[in-house]
């Protein structure tokens, strides 16, 4: 076999075989079709536009996953934010429809309106969505972290 | 269906490659002798068309010591897409030629 040949055969099947799952049975289709190609030269070259192939289809593949992840965390961080709004809008309609006098800012009423419950209903969903929908629990936890770090340094600077 | 196939010049004239023996099984280097692609071109565009179901692909079966060649053609639907697409390209170049319009 000339060199060109032989080369293009054991570049194409190292890429091969390094090819995610579900990019290589086009990288076999390729490697069977390297063995009728007539011209040496042309078994090289191929070989590099099989490589490019593998790789384009390989890394679209990779970015797919990774912008459905992104996706699910968005939606997450703006179900926990569609929450936190409503909870807060509760706080201001209801509490002073109940009990007139009352003092919202640092009582435990406004804790309970603005920290716990939605706190409670952020946890309570990511850990019900765990299994089904990993990436939106993620984002809700991660909302869910970012809520209370910005609870604790409000309370360490404001007192 | 998947998301929208992007139709470059490269994959229409896949598409009609495929169309030349719609029923016949084709082969990857047979096709790219016959369009002029090359399989960085040919196969990126034969993979999104089996994702997206336009393109049915198999193994073919061959006698032992053989190794196998996979081959490809147009699903149904795939051939009403490439004959619709193939269609509405060639009627916009059609009406050109009819006035007197210069080809790009």
């Amino acid at each position: 076999m000339p060199m060109a040949r032989r080369l293009a055969f054991r570049w194409l099947n190292a890429v091969v075989r390094s090819s995610p799952p579900e990019s290589r049975p086009w990288g076999d289709a390729m490697l069977r079709e390297l063995e009728v190609v007539e011209s040496d030269w042309g078994a090289l070259s191929w070989a590099l536009g099989g490589t490019a192939a593998l790789f384009r289809h390989s890394v679209g593949r990779r970015l797919e996953t990774i912008g459905r992840k992104a996706a699910g965390i968005l939606s997450g961080v703006v179900i926990a934010a569609a929450v936190l709004t409503l909870s807060v809008r509760g706080l201001l309609e209801l509490v002073p429809l109940l009990s007139p006098g009352s003092q919202l800012g640092n009582g435990p009423v406004g804790w309970m309106f603005v920290l716990v419950i939605p706190e409670a209903v952020f946890v309570v969903t990511a850990v019900r969505l765990w299994r089904s929908r990993r990436s939106m629990a993620m984002g809700l936890l991660l909302a869910a972290m970012a809520l209370i770090t910005h609870v604790v340094v409000h309370v360490a600077t404001h007192g | 269906m998947g998301p929208r196939l992007r139709l470059s010049p490269q994959t229409l004239q896949a598409l009609d490659a495929l169309l030349e023996e719609p029923q016949e099984w084709t082969y990857g280097y047979d096709m790219s002798r016959k369009t002029g692609l090359k399989s960085g071109t040919l196969y990126p565009i034969l993979m999104r068309l089996a994702e997206r179901q336009l393109l049915e692909t198999c193994w073919e079966t061959t006698a032992a010591g053989t190794p196998p060649r996979h081959m490809y053609r147009l699903t149904p639907d795939g051939r009403r897409y490439a004959r619709e697409q193939l269609r509405s390209r060639a009627k916009p170049r059609a009406a050109r030629a009819a006035f007197g319009g210069a080809e790009p």
